[in-house]
C-alpha cells in the first residue's frame, strides 16, 4: 500500500506525516512524531496506557489507524506542557499526589483526565470514577489518581477565574 | 494469539502486514469494497484490534466513517431506526430515543466506558460477535431487527439470534437496527452482577421478554413472567457460573427488572 | 520534633517530570541501531512431544537473519534456566509443558516479518495426557512433567527446617518446618481441620516482559526490564558459558512488575537470537504472552489446628500445595515462603509445615507480591476467624490472646517481631465507620492481620555514594525503580546524613558494569535492606568528609556537621568547595564510600538468617451481602502498613493503596481461568478482570502506622506487600459476620457465596465444617 500524506493538528501544529494509512496511529505517533510517551501496552484498547485526544475525545490510539487522524486535532501528553515551562495543571496534580508509580498508565490517565474536566470542570467523585475506569491503573489503587483530578480541577477552575 | 496446529504465535495491529485502506463513500460502494478478498468492515476499530491480537490480518481495511447513511437515529411511528456507526456515547445520549424508549439509552450508557463509548459503535459491537459485548442481549429482549444492506438496495432484516446463528447476508454490511415501538413500552438493564449474570427486561402494554445472558454465552430470550427462569435452557452454564447460579441469580434479577419498571 | 529535614517528608518524587512528560525512557522504548525484531512460536498444547521441528521455510523468509529451535541451540550450552531447578529451556527440546510453552523464535526486520516467517515453521507434536491442576498432577496415574531429574539444589537450612528435590510424582521441591512435639494436639479442647483454596492471579504489570540484547564477540550488552540484573547477570553468564565481566546488563525505568520480572524470562532468546545473526536484537512479549509466561501460585491448603477451650492456640499442622505451573521458576522459594509462614503470627506450641510445589501443564508461576504469603493467611487468617466463631469467641479477643507481642520470636531462633500486632489491628477496626444504610442486604465486618518475613532471606546489597566538589551527590545502588519511589526515598536517606536538601542526590541508572552489587528489587527490601547499605555509604561519605574538613581546619572531627555543602562550626558556616579545590587542587575532587549490609548467616534461624525485618498488613472490611444474588459489596476497607519510619508518608500511602487494591481483586473477583486440557481461557486483559476505579471500596482508607521498630534507616522498614496479605481474609471474615456463611476459596464470588448462604441455613451455626475432636 503506497505511503500517503497524512495530515492532522498534533499539540496544537499542523503535521504532514508520510505514512501508510492503515499504519496503527500509536505507532505513527511513537515512530515518525517521536513521542514516546504514547505507550501501547496491551494493544487492545483495553488498558488506555495509549489514550490521547481527537478532537478532545480520549481514544485508544493503539486500536486507530493513521487516516482515523486526518484532518483531526489530536493531543498527547507531549503538548500538556512545554519543556522548560510550568507543568500543567494535572501534571502538578499528578506530581503532588504521587498520583503515579511504574509512569507506564500515567500519560493515558493524563489525557483522559484533561477531556474529562474539558467536559464536567467541577466533576462529583462518581463521574470522576466513572471516567477514570476507562484505563488501567496496576500501581496506585487510583486513590492518588482520583484525588490528582479533583485537585487539578480546583485549580483550573481558580485560574480561569483568574 | 493466532493459532495452528504447529503453534500459536502473539500477533497485533502492529505485527500484521500493512492492509490496504480504502474508503468507501456510500453503500453500495462499501458492499463493493467488502466483496474484495481480505476485506473488513472498520467503523470505531475498538473491537478490530482484538481481532488483530486473536490473529486477523486482514488484506484491506473498508472505511465506513463516510458513509452517511449509517448514521443517525430516527424514531418512526411504528420503529426506532439507529445507524449502524452510531456510538454508544452518541445512543445513549440521544433525547429522541430517551422519550421514545425509557430506560434504554440509560441501559447503552452502561456499557464499556467513557473513552471507548466516544469511539465504538451499535454496529461493530454487534458484528464483533462476540458473547461479552452486550448489545445483542439488549436487542433480544427488545425483539429488534438487524438490517443489513442488501447489494441491488433496500435492506435484509435478521434478528439478533439469526447474527449469532451466522444467518446473515455475505458481505454483511449492518445498515441499521431498528426496534419496533410499542405502547406503554419500558426497558431496565440489570447489571449489578456483571461479569457473571445480566438480565434486559423490556416490558409493554402487551406483554414483553426477558434476555439473560453472560460474557461467555449467548443471550437467552425468557417469558417476562417466568420466575424460576424454567426456560433457561440446561446447557446454560459457563468458565465462571453453573446453570444452578444462573437460575438462582436470574430469578433474582428478573424479580428485580421487574420491581424497577413497576416503580417507574 | 526528631530533628530530620528529609527523611518523614513527603518530598516529590524524582521522577516526576519525566514521567508526568512522557519522556520517561523504559525499555520498550530502547532502539538500536540494526535493532531485528524477534517474535515467538509458542505450543498450542498443554502437554506433548515433538516430533518434528522443519523451520527450513523460515530461514529463508524475507528480513529474516536468525531462527531458533532446537537445533540451532549451540552443542555444548546448558540452555536450561530456574532459580533452584534448572528446568525452563529457552526453546523446547523434547518436550512442551504448556500452552504457551516456547518452541522457536524468529529475528527479523519487523515483527510483521517476524511473524511471517514463525507462521512458515512446522512442528509436529504428540500429544501426552494433560494434568492441568494441582489434583490432576498428584493423581495416581497423572502423567508425569519431568521423567529425568532436572538439575537442582536444596538450600541450606536451619533448625527445623528441611527441604527436598522431587519427594513424590510432579512435586518439584517441598519445603517443610517442624517445631516443638505432635504431643501437643492431644492436649488440645479441640482440633479443626479446613481446607482453603487460593485463586491464582496474573500480574498485570502494564510495561511488557522486554528486552534488547546485543551479543559481540567482546562482550553482550542487555537492556531489560528485570526486577534483578546481578542474578540475571549470573545465570546468563552459565547458560552461555561467558564470564559475567563480559555482560553488562542496563535497566531503565520498569513499567510494573508486581514479582513477575525476576530472573530470565525474555532474555536468554534475546541473546541467543542476536548471537544467531550478529545485530541487537529486541524481543517484546504481547500482554497474551505476559499471561503465559509468570503468574502467581494457585494453592490448595489444609490446616488442622489445636485450640483450647478458652482460644488458646496451640498446634498447627498444615500442607500447602502450589500450583508450580510447568516449570520451577522460583516456585521452591515461594515454597519455603508459603511453608513458614503459614503459622501466622501466633504463640504456638506446635507447628508442623509442609508445603510442597506441584508441576502442573500451565504456565509457570513465580514470584508475586505477597510471595507464598498471601496464601498462607488467607488460609491462616480465615481459620482463626472460623475458629474464634466456632469456639463462640470474638474474633478480635481470639487475637488478643494469641498474637505474638513486639519483640517476640515468631519462631525459635527468630529475630523479634516489629511491629505492635495488636495496636495495628485496634487501629483498623477503629477506623471503620458505622454502616448507616439500610437496604435489606446483610452487613458486617471482618479483619486480618497480614504477615510475612521481609526483606529477603540472607540478602546482601550494596551502595556507593559519591559527592562532587560543588557538593553535589550521586547514589549507585541496584534498587530498580518500578514504580515503589526507590529513587526518590533513598535519596532521601543520603541527604539527610548528609545534611542536604533532598534535589541534590541523584540516583544513578542501573547497570551491572558500574553499579554495586544487588540481589535484586523484590521481598519488600529496598528501604529495609538496601537502605541499611545506602545508610552505611553515605555515613562514610560524611565521616570523610568531616574528616578531611578537620584536617583542613586542624580541629576534631567531632567539633564538626555538615549542612548543604558547608562546614558547621561553632557559629561558623565554611563553604567546602573552595577547601576542596584547596587541597585537591581547582579541578577538584570526588568522595566516594561503599556501603554494605547483609544479616547474619545463623544455623539457629529456621531459614538460616534471621528475618530482617517483619512486613505487616493489617485490614478491617466492611461488608453487604445481597442475599438474592451472593453479591457481596465491600463499602469500607481499611489498611495499614508499619513502615517503621516512614522516609516519604505519601510513597508509603502509595504502596499500600496500591497493595491493598491488589488485594481486593483477589478476594472479589480476579483470577486465572484453566480449563482440563490447560487453555488459559481469559488470558487477555478484558476477560481477566483487575479492579478498576469504580470497583472500588466506597471507602478506602490507607494507614501507614510508624511504629518505630525497623532495623533500616531511622527505624523504617520495608512496605509494598504487608497490605494486600490480609485483605482476602478479612473480607471473608466479614462475610461471615454479616450472614453466616464461610467462603473458603477465592475469589469470594457471588455463586460460592450463595452456596456458603445456603450451607449455612442448612447447617444452623457458624460454619458448615464439623470441628474434629482429637481423642484425649
Ligand atoms: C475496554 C473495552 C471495554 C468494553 N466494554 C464493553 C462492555 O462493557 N459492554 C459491551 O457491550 N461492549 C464492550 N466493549 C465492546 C465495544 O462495545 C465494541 O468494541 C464496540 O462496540 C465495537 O464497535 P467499533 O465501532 O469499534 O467496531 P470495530 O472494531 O470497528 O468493528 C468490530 C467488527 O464489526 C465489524 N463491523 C463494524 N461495523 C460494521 C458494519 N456496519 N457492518 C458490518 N460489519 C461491521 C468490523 O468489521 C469488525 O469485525 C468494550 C470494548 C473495550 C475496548
Amino acid at each position: 500500500m503506497p505511503a500517503e500524506t497524512i495530515r492532522f493538528t498534533l499539540d496544537g501544529r499542523e503535521v504532514a506525516v508520510t505514512a501508510e494509512p492503515a499504519e496503527p496511529l500509536a505507532n505513527l505517533l511513537r515512530e515518525a512524531c517521536g513521542i514516546q510517551g504514547v505507550r501501547v501496552a496491551c494493544s487492545r484498547a483495553v488498558c488506555g496506557a495509549c489514550t490521547i485526544l481527537v478532537d478532545g475525545e480520549p481514544a485508544a490510539s493503539c486500536a486507530m489507524f493513521a487516516y482515523q487522524a486526518e484532518g483531526r486535532a489530536v493531543e498527547t501528553v507531549a503538548g500538556l506542557s512545554q519543556p522548560g515551562q510550568a507543568l500543567h495543571p494535572l501534571q502538578e496534580a499528578f506530581a503532588r499526589h504521587a498520583a503515579f508509580q511504574c509512569g507506564t498508565c500515567t500519560a493515558g490517565f493524563l489525557m483522559l483526565a484533561k477531556a474529562l474536566l474539558a467536559r464536567h470542570p467541577e466533576p462529583d467523585r462518581a463521574t470522576i470514577a466513572e471516567w477514570l475506569s476507562s484505563n488501567i491503573c496496576r500501581c496506585t489503587g487510583y486513590g492518588a489518581i482520583i484525588a490528582a483530578v479533583e485537585e487539578a480541577a480546583a485549580m483550573m477552575r481558580a485560574e480561569k477565574m483568574a | 494469539m493466532r493459532a495452528s496446529a504447529h503453534g500459536l504465535i502473539a500477533t497485533t495491529i502492529a505485527t500484521a502486514p500493512r492492509a490496504e485502506l480504502r474508503r468507501a463513500a456510500s453503500v453500495p460502494e462499501a458492499l463493493d469494497l467488502l466483496a474484495l478478498p481480505g476485506a473488513v468492515a472498520v467503523a470505531g476499530g475498538t473491537d478490530l484490534c482484538a481481532q488483530y491480537n486473536e490473529g486477523a490480518q486482514p488484506a484491506r481495511l473498508v472505511a465506513l466513517d463516510a458513509v452517511e447513511e449509517l448514521r443517525g437515529i430516527t424514531v418512526a411511528a411504528d420503529e426506532i431506526r439507529i445507524g449502524a456507526l452510531t456510538t454508544h456515547a452518541a445512543g445513549s445520549t440521544s433525547a429522541p430515543l430517551r422519550a421514545a424508549l425509557p430506560g434504554f439509552p440509560e441501559a447503552w450508557a452502561m456499557l464499556a466506558n467513557p473513552r471507548v463509548r466516544f469511539r465504538a459503535t451499535i454496529g461493530g459491537n454487534l458484528m464483533a460477535r462476540r458473547t461479552r459485548y452486550e448489545m445483542s442481549l439488549l436487542l433480544t429482549a427488545l425483539g429488534a431487527e438487524l438490517r443489513f444492506a442488501a447489494p441491488g438496495g433496500g435492506v435484509v432484516a435478521a434478528s439478533a439470534h439469526d447474527l449469532w446463528e451466522g444467518r446473515i447476508p455475505q458481505p454483511a454490511l449492518l445498515h441499521h437496527i431498528a426496534i419496533p415501538r410499542r405502547r406503554g413500552a419500558r426497558f431496565t438493564y440489570q447489571r449489578a452482577l456483571r461479569p457473571q449474570l445480566t438480565l434486559a427486561l423490556h416490558l409493554h402494554d402487551a406483554g414483553g421478554l426477558a434476555a439473560i445472558g453472560t460474557e461467555w454465552l449467548r443471550p437467552v430470550a425468557l417469558p417476562p413472567d417466568d420466575d424460576t427462569l424454567s426456560a433457561l435452557p440446561g446447557s446454560f452454564a459457563d468458565p465462571v457460573i453453573s446453570h444452578w447460579y444462573a437460575r438462582r441469580a436470574g430469578a433474582t434479577l428478573l424479580r428485580r427488572a421487574r420491581e424497577a419498571l413497576d416503580a417507574r | 520534633m526528631d530533628g530530620l529535614q528529609v527523611v518523614g517528608r513527603s518530598v516529590r518524587r524524582t521522577d516526576a517530570a519525566e514521567k508526568l512528560t512522557g519522556r520517561a525512557t523504559f525499555t520498550t522504548d530502547i532502539a538500536l541501531p540494526g535493532m531485528l525484531h524477534a517474535k515467538l512460536l509458542r505450543s498450542p498444547h498443554a502437554h506433548a512431544l515433538i516430533r518434528r521441528v522443519d523451520a527450513s521455510r523460515a530461514r529463508a523468509a524475507p528480513g529474516v537473519h536468525a531462527v531458533l529451535t532446537r537445533d540451532e541451540v549451540p552443542p555444548g550450552l546448558m540452555a536450561v534456566y530456574g532459580y533452584f531447578i534448572k528446568d525452563q529451556p529457552i526453546v523446547a527440546t523434547d518436550r512442551v509443558r504448556h500452552v504457551g510453552d516456547v518452541v522457536a523464535a524468529v529475528a527479523a526486520e519487523t515483527e510483521a516479518q517476524a511473524v511471517h516467517a514463525l507462521s512458515l515453521i512446522a512442528v509436529e507434536y504428540e500429544s501426552l495426557p494433560v494434568a492441568a491442576s494441582i489434583e490432576a498432577a498428584l493423581a495416581a496415574d497423572a502423567p508425569e512433567l519431568f521423567p529425568e531429574a532436572p538439575v537442582g539444589v536444596v538450600p541450606a537450612y536451619g533448625e527445623g527446617a528441611r527441604g527436598a528435590l522431587r519427594p513424590a510424582r510432579n512435586v518439584c521441591f517441598e519445603f517443610g518446618y517442624r517445631m516443638g512435639d505432635h504431643s501437643a494436639f492431644a492436649g488440645c479442647d479441640h482440633v479443626f481441620a479446613d481446607e482453603f483454596r487460593f485463586s491464582r492471579m496474573w500480574h498485570f504489570h502494564l510495561e511488557p516482559f522486554v528486552s534488547v540484547a546485543h551479543a559481540r564477540p567482546d562482550g553482550i550488552e542487555i537492556w531489560s526490564s528485570n526486577q534483578n540484573p546481578f542474578p540475571l547477570r549470573k545465570e546468563i553468564a552459565r547458560i552461555f558459558r561467558v564470564p559475567e565481566n563480559a555482560i553488562t546488563i542496563r535497566v531503565p525505568f520498569v513499567g510494573g512488575g508486581f514479582g513477575s520480572k525476576n530472573n530470565c524470562k525474555t532474555e536468554p532468546a534475546a541473546v541467543l537470537l542476536s548471537m544467531l545473526s550478529g545485530r541487537p536484537v529486541r524481543l517484546a512479549l504481547t500482554m497474551e504472552e505476559g499471561f503465559l509466561t509468570n503468574t502467581q501460585h494457585a494453592a490448595i491448603l489444609r490446616l488442622r489446628t489445636g485450640v483450647m477451650a478458652d482460644g488458646r492456640l496451640v498446634a498447627r499442622q498444615s500442607e500447602v500445595l502450589l500450583d508450580a505451573g510447568a516449570y520451577s521458576d522460583a516456585s521452591p522459594l515461594v515454597a519455603e515462603k508459603a511453608g513458614y509462614r503459614v503459622a501466622g503470627p501466633y504463640r504456638w506450641q506446635h507447628v508442623d509445615s509442609l508445603c510442597r510445589c506441584v508441576m502442573t501443564n500451565t504456565a509457570p508461576a513465580g514470584p508475586f507480591r505477597g510471595f507464598g504469603g498471601t496464601q498462607a493467611n488467607w488460609a491462616s487468617e480465615s481459620q482463626v476467624d472460623m475458629i474464634a466463631r466456632r469456639l463462640g469467641l470474638d474474633p478480635f479477643e481470639m487475637r488478643r490472646r494469641n498474637l505474638i507481642a513486639l519483640h517476640e520470636p515468631f519462631m525459635p531462633g527468630e529475630s523479634g517481631v516489629d511491629s505492635d500486632l495488636l495496636e495495628g489491628l485496634e487501629v483498623v477496626v477503629r477506623e471503620l465507620h458505622r454502616p448507616a444504610r439500610e437496604d435489606g442486604r446483610r452487613r458486617g465486618v471482618g479483619f486480618a492481620v497480614g504477615f510475612k518475613d521481609g526483606g529477603g532471606v540472607n540478602k546482601p546489597a550494596q551502595a556507593r555514594v559519591k559527592v562532587s566538589t560543588s557538593g553535589d551527590i550521586y547514589l549507585g545502588c541496584g534498587t530498580i525503580e518500578i514504580g515503589q519511589g526507590a529513587r526518590t526515598a533513598l535519596p532521601q536517606v543520603v541527604a539527610e546524613i548528609l545534611g542536604a536538601p533532598a534535589h541534590r542526590v541523584r540516583a544513578l541508572p542501573v547497570d551491572t558494569d558500574h553499579t554495586p552489587f544487588d540481589q535484586g528489587t523484590n521481598a519488600s527490601s529496598g528501604i529495609a535492606v538496601m537502605g541499611q547499605a545506602v545508610q552505611r555509604a553515605a555515613t562514610a561519605v560524611r565521616d570523610q568528609v568531616l574528616a578531611f574538613a578537620a584536617g583542613q581546619l586542624g580541629c576534631d572531627a567531632a567539633e564538626l556537621r555538615l549542612e548543604d555543602w558547608h562546614i558547621l562550626r561553632g557559629n561558623e558556616r565554611l563553604p567546602l568547595a573552595p577547601m576542596v579545590m584547596r587541597h585537591f587542587g581547582g579541578t577538584g575532587f570526588e568522595f566516594t564510600a561503599d556501603g554494605f549490609f547483609k544479616p547474619e548467616a545463623d544455623h539457629h534461624a529456621p531459614l538460616e538468617a534471621r528475618c530482617v525485618y517483619w512486613e505487616i498488613g493489617w485490614a478491617a472490611a466492611q461488608v453487604a451481602v445481597d442475599e438474592g444474588t451472593g453479591q457481596v459489596t465491600v463499602e469500607q476497607l481499611v489498611v495499614a502498613g508499619d513502615a517503621g519510619r516512614a522516609i516519604n508518608p505519601l510513597l508509603c500511602k502509595g504502596q499500600d493503596e496500591g497493595s491493598a487494591v491488589m488485594g481486593f481483586g483477589q478476594a472479589m473477583f480476579e483470577t486465572m481461568r484453566f480449563d482440563a486440557q490447560g487453555n488459559l481461557l481469559n488470558g487477555e486483559p478484558l476477560l481477566y478482570r483487575v479492579p478498576l476505579a469504580e470497583d472500588l471500596p466506597g471507602r478506602l482508607v490507607a494507614i501507614t502506622l510508624e511504629q518505630g521498630h525497623g532495623p533500616g534507616p531511622f527505624g523504617a522498614k520495608g512496605l509494598g506487600e504487608g497490605a494486600m496479605l490480609p485483605v482476602a481474609p478479612a473480607i471473608a471474615n466479614a462475610v461471615q459476620d454479616a450472614t453466616g456463611a464461610r467462603v473458603t476459596e477465592l475469589p469470594i464470588s457471588p455463586e460460592r457465596v450463595l452456596r456458603a448462604l445456603d450451607a449455612a441455613k442448612t447447617t444452623p451455626g457458624h460454619d458448615a465444617i464439623q470441628p474434629e475432636r482429637t481423642p484425649a
